[in-house]
Parts: structure tokens; sequence; C-alpha cells
């Protein structure tokens, strides 16, 4: 039998399938219907200190293999979160990931400070939003921005911090190195691509805030090829240096999204490169997605002979 | 607030298409079994789909299917072996849909979603309380499936149609008034809504269908000192409550359009 687990920053997950950020809530909405205990991590609904209403007009729209959203960051502010919400998430087994986001450099840190004194294992740093107005993505664009808002977060708290990088930087791989620079123990991507609509009936933008964010199938190709982009272009990346196969240099994790709808998606991103993966849009197309994909590796390892998820692990980039 | 029923999600899988007919232009009838069957092989699994209550909805996505999410379609009626929906061909989605045949299968999850509640459930409403029941183009799915849970003659029920109407066989003869509207005047008044409601008439009305339709029956009723329950529509993406991308804007912050809904008590809805 094929051991699925695998170490992200120092945090085990039972296997290498994680709930992306804003596609399943806080873990419970659907637990009549998924099995949540087999999951190998959640990532929270983005938080901000404080609450935030979301975007106002139509949120969603199916594109060709895609889903444009503008939710805007929704959520109940950290204070809620850390009281209502994060007990049960915490008690429904898989690793729980706090998604921070915030508008200016002191709402992120002060987010830190709160999540740092709670039991939540890891922090997911969202640097990536395309849908808010002030703060959001415009973090993730830059190196310098990105930097600064990191090592602020750093130190901030002590919690194993992964950086979630936006598709829509022009230089990811350099935004990449900043972000390890400046303090990130692993990285998470890609964020939805910023992409827009017209309602050619009204003649509008389909979207309040005018652009809006792409995910799903769509974007997969792209988002792998950036997982690779990154696994080859920051030395900290390179799964050789994992301390689990003897690496001794300082190690920092990809997890993979972007459009993973099966098993051989989420195999594909970790042979570009990824330790773990995140499922998002394609839980809303069939809940039952990332189960299958959990029982998909396990098959297609046990056919293949890896007994370890780092055994398939980057060794599609040569 | 509108009773809140399971509001979750219950079932999420396969179940055979039992029959799909064209009842008016652009709109079919499509009846699923509720004993689960494996999608690829068609074989029943050991699955039963939950009984919905009238105003619940599911996800629905044709097997196979082009489009990447299944499409809120409320409950039309039900029975221990079927569940109906009225489908309006629009979309892609929905074409999908109306093209299923028997033999085929769908992808459903659900029941998902609030309830009408009945007039003696809410508090404030007497016992001998004037009802309407109001529907609109394809809206009247919903309403339609729960007037025919309320007793014979203890409601007035109102249809509005562009043209041609269908969905009311199950209703015509239990209201006390049954009034249809056309806009091409083709069947009953010519016009719509407006042209034959009084909300004055009533103490409690429910009703579904445009959003406009929806802001008149909430505004005639806030006029009149009427209670009113609309069932809303949004876009959704996860009918879990997880997304959020089916919110309502309500006088007490954001709901959820999937679960906190998709009943609205029209006092706090912001439309």
């Amino acid at each position: 039998m094929s051991d699925l687990s695998v170490s992200v920053a120092g945090v085990a997950f039972r296997n290498p399938v994680i709930a992306a950020s804003g596609t399943f809530g806080y873990g419970t909405e659907y637990s009549r219907v998924v099995d949540v205990p087999r999951l190998g991590g959640i990532c929270s609904k983005g938080l901000t200190l404080e609450p935030k209403p979301g975007n106002a007009g139509q949120r969603l729209l199916e594109t060709a293999s895609g889903l444009i959203n503008s939710i805007g960051l929704e959520n109940p502010g950290i204070p809620h979160f850390i009281e209502n919400e994060l007990p049960t998430m915490l008690a429904l087994g898989p690793v729980v990931i706090a998604n921070l986001s915030g508008s200016t450099l002191e709402t992120y840190v002060e987010g830190a400070r709160l999540l740092d004194a709670t039991a939540v294992p890891m922090i997911e740093l969202n640097i990536s939003c395309p849908n808010v107005k002030a703060g959001g993505m415009a973090w993730g664009l830059d190196c310098d921005a990105a930097a600064t808002v990191t090592a602020a977060v750093r130190r901030a708290t002590r919690k194993p911090l992964m950086v979630k990088l936006s598709p829509n930087a022009p230089h990811l791989v350099e935004v990449a190195r900043a972000v390890v620079g400046a303090g990130a123990d692993a990285l998470s991507l890609v964020n939805t691509f910023q992409a827009f609509a017209v309602d050619i009936e009204r003649g509008k933008p389909v979207f309040d805030n005018v652009t809006a964010g792409l995910a799903g199938p769509a974007i997969k190709p792209i988002a792998l090829r950036m997982v690779r982009d990154v696994a080859l272009g920051v030395p900290e990346c390179d799964p050789d240096r994992d301390p689990e196969l003897g690496g001794t240099k300082p190690f920092v994790p990809i997890v993979g999204l972007g459009g993973i709808a099966s098993w051989r998606d989420a195999v594909e991103f970790v042979m570009a490169g990824a330790t773990a993966v995140q499922v998002g849009t394609s839980t809303f197309a069939n809940p039952k997605a990332m189960e299958k994909i959990v029982d998909g590796i396990a098959a297609f390892m046990d056919r293949k002979g890896y007994r370890r998820v780092s055994d398939m692990r980057a060794i599609a980039l040569g | 607030m509108a009773e809140c029923a399971d509001a979750y999600p219950r079932f999420a899988g396969a179940v055979p298409v039992l029959s799909n007919r064209e009842i008016a232009a652009e709109v079919f009838e499509l009846a699923v079994g509720r004993a689960s069957i494996d999608g690829v092989s068609g074989d029943r699994v050991d699955a039963l789909v939950p009984s919905p209550v009238p105003g619940q909805f599911f996800m629905l996505r044709a097997r196979p299917s082009g489009v990447l999410l299944g499409r809120p379609i409320s409950v039309y009626a039900h029975d221990d072996r079927s569940i109906s929906f009225l489908i309006l061909r629009k979309g892609r989605g929905t074409a999908e849909l109306a093209d299923l045949r028997p033999g085929d299968s769908v992808d459903v999850v659900g029941p998902i979603g609030n309830r009408f509640a009945l007039p003696s459930e809410l508090d404030g409403i007497p016992a001998d309380a004037r009802v309407a029941v109001v529907g609109g183009g394809i809206g009247v799915a919903p309403v339609a499936g729960f007037a025919t849970t309320l007793p014979a003659g203890s409601f007035d029920f109102y249809a509005s149609f562009r043209s041609r109407p269908y969905g009311l066989d199950a209703v015509e003869g239990r209201a006390r008034r049954f009034v249809i509207t056309t806009e091409d005047g083709s069947t009953g008044t010519k016009g719509m809504l407006p042209a034959v409601f009084d909300a004055s008439q009533y103490d409690l009305v429910y009703a579904c269908g445009p959003t406009p339709m929806l802001k008149y029956v909430k505004d005639a009723c806030a006029s009149a000192g009427c209670r009113a329950y609309l069932s809303l529509e949004r876009h959704m993406a996860c009918g879990a409550g997880a997304c959020l991308g089916c919110t309502i804007r309500t006088t007490d912050g954001n709901r959820r359009c999937c679960v906190d809904g998709p009943v609205f008590d029209a006092r706090e809805v912001i439309l």
C-alpha cells in the first residue's frame, strides 16, 4: 500500500489533497455529502481583520470549462472566525489552514497576530485576491510589495507560513523568490486569473467590480506551467532539498492549484514539482471530487510502485 | 424568518431520467428516479435521494455534460419514486437538461435550501388568513408544488406568463380563485400580475418569479400590510453555502440564497 502522507513546512497531512480557500467555506457546509475527514487539509475562506460584506452585483459567471468569480472576500472577520468557525474546523480532522488577507499592511499584521494566538496549524498568506479594491492582489504583483507583506506577517507569527501567489504577476518567479527571501515556509500557486466579461444586452461589464477571477479546468495547463517555472526557478523549491529526503539546505515546498479536476491533474502537479495540491472549483462541479482524487492518486501510486508521494514529485522536470 | 428545513444538501450522485417532455415552448417537465445509479454503468447503487419539501431545489447537470456546474432547479413535484422539475431552456446547461431522454442519467445534488412555511406555522397569521400563491413564468414550479400541500380552497392562485401557461395541472382544481395573466392575452387577462392582483385582499402571499415581479409583490404587500414570502434565484456554484456566490442582501446583512433561502421573508430582502 502506498503512503499518501506528506509534510508541508513541517505540518503533516494525511494526504496531499487540500480544499482551496473560498471553495469549502469553513469545512462544515459540505459535510453531508463529502466525507470531510478523508481530506488532507482545508483552507478557510479568505479572512480579513474586519468583517467584509463582499462585492455587490452578480458574483459568478460560468465560462468554457471555467468559472469567473467576484466574491470580494466576504467574511465575518478574523475575531469572529477565531471564536466561532475555527473550533469546529479544528475538530473536523483535516489540517486547517487559515487564509489571511488584508487591505493594509497593518491589517495583515494584526490578523496574523490574532491567528498566531490560536491552535490553527498553518497560515496561508493571500496576496493574490483579484476581487478587492484595496490590498489583495496588489501585494502579489511585484517583488517589493510581496516581500514587504511577507516579512511583516513573518514577524507577527511563528506559525508555518504559506504564501499564495498570483498568476497575474508579470514576473511570477521573481515574486516567488522575493517571498521566500522574506520568510515564506511554503508557496501555494496559483490564485485566479484576472478576467473580464461583458453583458452584451446591457453593453456593460457583467461584474460590478469590472474585472474578476477566472478559475476551473480552463486555467489548469497554465497553472501547471507556473508551478514548473517556480519549481525550476526558485532554488529553495528544489525537491532535492526536502529534509525528508536527507536535504540539509532550506526547503520551501510548493502546493499546486489551478483547475485540478481529477487525480490525473493532481499527479501532473506533483510531477511538475508540487508536494501537495489544492482543489477548488471542481468541488462545485462534483462535491466528491476531492475524495475521488485521493482514491485515484492511491491507486496510481500502487500501480506504479510509488511508495511515497515524493517518489513521483518533480520527476517530469528532467 | 422563513422556516429552515434541512438546508444543506444531503445527496450527491447520479439518478436515472424517467421522462422528459416539452409542456410549453422551451419548457420541459423532467422526471428523475429517486434510486441512485452508478453514473457510468447505469447499475443501481444503494442510495435514495431524500424526500424534498416544497421550496427546496437541486443542482442538476446532464450526464455527460459540456458544462462545469449543476444548475439550481426547484422541485415541481415528487412522490416515493420520482422527483420532477420544470426546465426553461435558456443556456447551455438547461439545453442539456432539456435534451435528456429516458434511460439517460443526471447528476443531482440536494435537496437544498429551506422551505415555504405553512400558514399555520407562522406567528401572527390567523387560522382564517386570506392566502395568495403567486407564480411568474418558470417560477410557477416551486409555488405550484407548494400549493398542492395547502388545503383545497384555502388559497387563491395567480400565475403570470408571457404566453401559453404551463405547470398548473395540480393546482387548478384546488385554488379558491384561479387567475391567469398572459402578456400576449392568449389566455386569461392580458397583461402582467399588477393587472389582477390586489395585495390588500390578503394576509399572506407566497411568490416565485422574475425579480421585477417579486419586487412588485414585496412593495405591494408592504403597502397593504400583508406578509409575503419570496423564493429567490441567483447564479450559484456550490449549492452548499460554501462559495458565497449567491448572496442575497437583507436588512440583517448578507444571506446565502442556496442554504439560507431560497425562501425569504419579503420584509427582510433588499431587491
